[in-house]
């Protein structure tokens, strides 16, 4: 019996060990990450941005929007796409099959006419049905064809476009104005940049007009303002921690700019997995360090894309579902990289991290969970101690995203009434009771069905494509 | 952009994490040894009751200072943005003869008012503001003399003296072009050339020629030049390296110099493909004709290199009709997808006709696709 | 006569402001696209058009006066970009002027004055 005991005792240990390295690792983020996004604020100003719009040292952009059945937000989606401050772009629409009047709403809202355009097959896609120019805005164009996944859409898009850098968006990406602008000009400055991503923040709340953000006000729903923090950390310390380390593996489909050789180079986007957007990014990786060449992918907190993020919990849990699966489906293509040294930093640091705290994450944490009960039916069960140790990791959890948030503010500060702030802080306490437990577990459960359906990837068929 | 008080987050954030390593550091080691039969259960207790009140220390800390600091930012915003407007108005009337302005010393916002008066206006009342500037007696070039300067700062006197314009800070400014840190050297390449003048710009070329900035940089500098830019052009195109030349070439086609265009015709034979692209570019923007290198242009449409090919063949219509339009037509057999859509636009615009006639009659299938798409580009443009 | 002036940066609103109006003239102040849009439909005298606005381009403005409503209002571009094909295409749309940052205020109210007269 005092052997379990010892067992149990020693698998506490070994959570809190995991846990304690776990956060010496956000605080290296934290440390990198505000180090990272300091020196970048200071060194763009607006000056250099002004130059860029009004002198012609700039890149074009091919702005790729898969669309699937958006009938109701497509017209203003465009539209605001085509108001973004930037001298030379096209916008092409990939309209992925729709079920819906998708295709009718465009050809009203744009004039668009069908014409035969030759183009390169560079990547194989499901065939194209028709190919649309607008009257009124000829730097748009229309794509249709039959259904195969946002993936494939996105490589449709690609053999269309036309200019050396494409930006990957999803429908419902609201774009600031300046967004490309300060995202391209890291391509400019650096001839190693593949690979750009900016912040994503949420929508919700936001007041906009004719398609700009005008301010940022706290939503209504509980659930929504549990991601503003949640997005704060993730970008803030997540991406601005690894982008400065140079091992950034994930860039948003929501908002990424690449160079358009380069993804073309690798193959496109993979069909067969739903986190085609970082699958993309670590393969960039993978080959640029295969062949030895001097590159850089990174992340910059200055462009920001706003996204509306799911208010219900059944939305948000499928979303937070489908992302975990996406994460495990991406590291199991990649395994070869794992403690891999010919990968460096990214085969001993980013990818062993993916795979033991944001992957295994959940499962360590539900199962910590579990066994409390387990504890207290072997009698080893000491209620003070659990919960003084529970209390703790979640100050951690609140730390960090306190941290966050601190740095939302001192750079951006974007939610303007003190107010907001306060309640955001506040928010952050209550994120760890409760918001927090039923994602881990949705990706726990997520964990579960990837294990199972290893062998069956097919997830085309989806009912939309969803941010 | 970076304001105050960061520097006092930064440290915040360095003191919470090194506590928070302490406590975790602290925790493990009590835990292994609780495991290890080392110490008993109240030891652990007491660490983790410490750990956990260290943590609402650090969170309450954190969450005041958040606090504090947006309010008290928001509050100094609102200040500097009106002092700003109140000077901007002043200055303005003042350029209008009315209203008179106090002495200097001015305030912070008052200088930025000047700045952003002095990129707006030219003339008589940009003068006028450059003389303010100077009667205001601006930090930017102490900052910029001193050794114990930070970076920040650094960049914002660069920035500063670039909207200003003064030629006689371009001493202080061209030192930095060969500044160990990369984005000093650009911003201090930026600066120079707002505000060389005359002579100015002469030397602005020789520091860009020892500078060792990117193409990118050397670009962004020679096009902020505009009109006083020839000077340097011509240097970097005499006496550059490969970067430099590059710059220069796109230089002289993005500004038009005219004058230099004789200048590029030799760059057609470097065996460099980035530069003879570069000069086959600058030539097609200034419809200058390559007059005694129609050969070499003609070569270069078999250059194994696409984007070599796509640039020569967008030159071709400079060249005599008779080579241009044989030659486009060949073009349109070109293996890449590219170089086809070139040749039929380049086709399209020194011959509808012949353009016509390449998609009914051009022997090569993706050819005459190529010459219809266009075609029908064009009359669905009208 | 009623000027509209159609510019988003407060330093140049300004000194044009003070520049019409010493002219003598009666300016009005917008700061963005659909503002712009909406006040395009009253009737004005002369207009100085600024491209890069919040909310659209300004170009697409000029077109909207020039095709949609048909108004032949004079109209002089006020613009920091400085590329030829912006030019050409402000032109091609029916702009009478068009002057790139930095500008002389007062070249700016005689130009404007004289577009106005000869009509």
């Amino acid at each position: 019996m005092e052997k379990l005991a010892w067992i149990i005792y020693g698998y506490q240990v070994f959570v809190l060990y995991y846990f304690a390295f776990l956060n010496l690792l956000y605080a290296v983020f934290a440390i990198f990450g505000l180090r990272m996004v300091a020196r970048y604020a200071r060194e763009l100003s607006e000056l250099s941005l002004k130059d860029l719009l009004e002198r012609e040292a700039y890149l074009p952009v091919s702005i790729l929007v898969p669309t699937y059945n958006e009938e109701k937000s497509i017209t203003a989606s465009v539209r605001s796409f085509l108001a973004l401050r930037y001298p030379e772009f096209e916008v092409i629409v990939v309209a992925d099959g729709p079920r819906d009047r998708t295709l009718e709403v465009l050809k009203e809202a744009f004039q668009l006419v069908k014409v035969d355009w030759v183009f390169r097959k560079s990547l194989p896609t499901k065939p194209i049905r028709g190919v649309y120019r607008s009257l009124s805005h000829p730097n748009l164009l229309v794509v249709d064809k039959e259904n195969g996944g946002k993936a494939d859409a996105l490589n449709a898009g690609l053999n269309f476009a036309r200019y050396p850098l494409f930006c990957a968006v999803d429908a419902d990406s609201l774009l600031d104005p300046e967004a490309l602008l300060r995202a391209s000009r890291l391509f400019l400055e650096d001839e190693r940049v593949l690979a750009v991503g900016g912040t994503i923040r949420p929508l919700n709340g936001a007041q906009v007009r004719e398609g700009i953000v005008e301010v940022l006000h706290l939503p209504r729903g509980f659930l929504e303002k549990m991601q503003i923090i949640e997005y704060a950390r993730a970008f803030f310390m997540g991406r601005a921690g690894w982008s400065a380390m140079d091992a950034l593996l994930i860039i948003s489909g929501a908002f990424g700019l690449f160079r358009r050789t380069e993804a073309l180079r690798v193959g496109g986007y993979r069909t067969d997995t739903v986190g085609e957007d970082m699958e993309l990014v670590v393969r960039l990786h993978r080959r640029a360090r295969e062949e030895g060449r001097d590159y850089r992918i990174l992340y910059t907190p200055d462009p920001i894309c706003y996204t509306e993020v799911p208010s219900d919990w059944n939305t948000l849990r499928r979303q937070r579902n489908r992302w975990h699966r996406g994460l495990w489906e991406v590291l199991w293509l990649h395994r070869a990289m794992l403690f891999n040294p010919r990968y460096g930093r990214l085969g001993f640091v980013a990818m062993p991290y993916f795979l033991l705290f944001e992957a295994l994450g959940p499962v360590v944490e539900v199962l910590g969970y579990a066994l409390l009960p387990v504890f207290y039916l072997l009698g080893v069960f000491n209620p003070e101690f659990a919960f003084l140790f529970l209390l703790l990791a979640l100050g951690y959890g609140i730390l960090l995203s306190q941290l966050a948030i601190g740095m939302e503010t001192l750079l951006l500060k974007r939610y303007p009434r003190l107010r907001d702030r306060m309640a955001l802080l506040f928010l952050s306490l209550l994120e760890v009771l409760g918001y927090r437990q039923v994602l881990a577990l949705e990706r726990f459960l997520a964990t579960f069905q990837v294990l199972r359906k290893r062998g069956q990837w097919g997830e085309m068929r989806r009912k939309g494509l969803e941010g | 952009m970076w304001r105050r008080g960061e520097r006092l987050y930064a440290l915040l954030v360095f003191l919470v994490v090194a506590l928070e390593a302490l406590a975790l550091g602290g925790l493990v080691l009590v835990f292994s040894g609780r495991l290890f039969g080392l110490l008993d259960y109240s030891a652990t207790r007491q660490t983790l009751l410490q750990a956990l009140f260290l943590t609402a220390l650090i969170l309450v800390l954190l969450s005041a200072y958040i606090l504090l600091y947006h309010a008290y930012t928001e509050a100094k915003e609102l200040r500097d943005r009106k002092a700003y407007e109140d000077w901007v108005s002043r200055f303005a009337r003042a350029l209008f003869g009315e209203g008179a302005l106090p002495l200097p010393p001015w305030p912070e916002p008052a200088l930025q008012a000047l700045l952003h008066l002095r990129e707006t206006l030219k003339g008589e009342m940009g003068e006028k503001v450059a003389e303010w500037i100077r009667l205001a007696r601006p930090p930017w070039v102490f900052w910029l003399k001193r050794s114990w300067t930070s970076r920040p700062e650094r960049l914002e006197a660069l920035e500063a003296l670039g909207l200003a314009r003064l030629p006689e800070t371009l001493e202080s400014i061209l030192p930095y072009l060969v500044h160990p840190d990369p984005v000093l050297r650009l911003a201090a390449a930026r600066a120079a050339a707002r505000a060389a003048q005359g002579e100015g710009v002469l030397r602005l070329g020789e520091a860009l020629l020892a500078s060792g900035l990117s193409k990118g940089g050397l670009l962004e500098a020679l096009l902020l030049l505009e009109d006083r830019a020839e000077p340097a052009v011509a240097l970097l195109l005499d006496k550059g390296g490969k970067e430099e030349v590059w710059a220069a070439l796109e230089a002289i086609g993005r500004l038009h110099l005219h004058p230099l265009a004789e200048k590029v015709l030799p760059f057609l034979e470097v065996q460099e493909p980035e530069i003879q692209a570069a000069a086959l570019r600058a030539l097609a923007r200034l419809g200058y004709p390559p007059l005694g290198y129609e050969g070499v242009v003609l070569g270069l449409l078999r250059s194994g290199e696409e984007f070599l090919r796509v640039q020569a063949t967008r030159l071709l219509p400079l060249l005599p009709p008779h080579l241009a339009r044989k030659a486009l037509w060949r073009a349109l057999e070109d293996p890449s997808f590219y170089v086809r859509r070139a040749a039929a636009e380049a086709l399209g615009s020194l011959d509808p006709g012949g353009l016509r006639e390449a998609a009914e009659t051009h022997p090569d299938p993706y050819g005459r696709a190529m010459a219809a798409q266009v075609l029908r580009e064009g009359a669905w443009r009208n | 006569m009623k000027v509209l002036l159609v510019e988003d940066d407060p330093v140049v609103a300004r000194v044009l402001e003070m520049a019409l109006s010493r002219a003598g003239h009666q300016v009005y102040l917008v700061k963005d696209f659909p503002t712009a849009k909406e006040r395009f439909a009253e009737a004005w005298d002369a207009i100085v058009l600024d491209l890069n606005l919040p909310g659209g381009f300004g170009l697409d403005l000029l077109r909207h006066l020039r095709q949609e409503l048909g108004k032949d209002t004079p109209v002089i571009v006020l613009s920091g970009l400085k590329q030829e094909k912006t030019i050409l295409e402000a032109m091609r749309l029916g702009a009478q002027g068009y002057l790139s940052k930095p500008f002389s205020p007062q070249e700016l109210v005689l130009r404007l004055e004289r577009y106005v007269a000869a009509r």
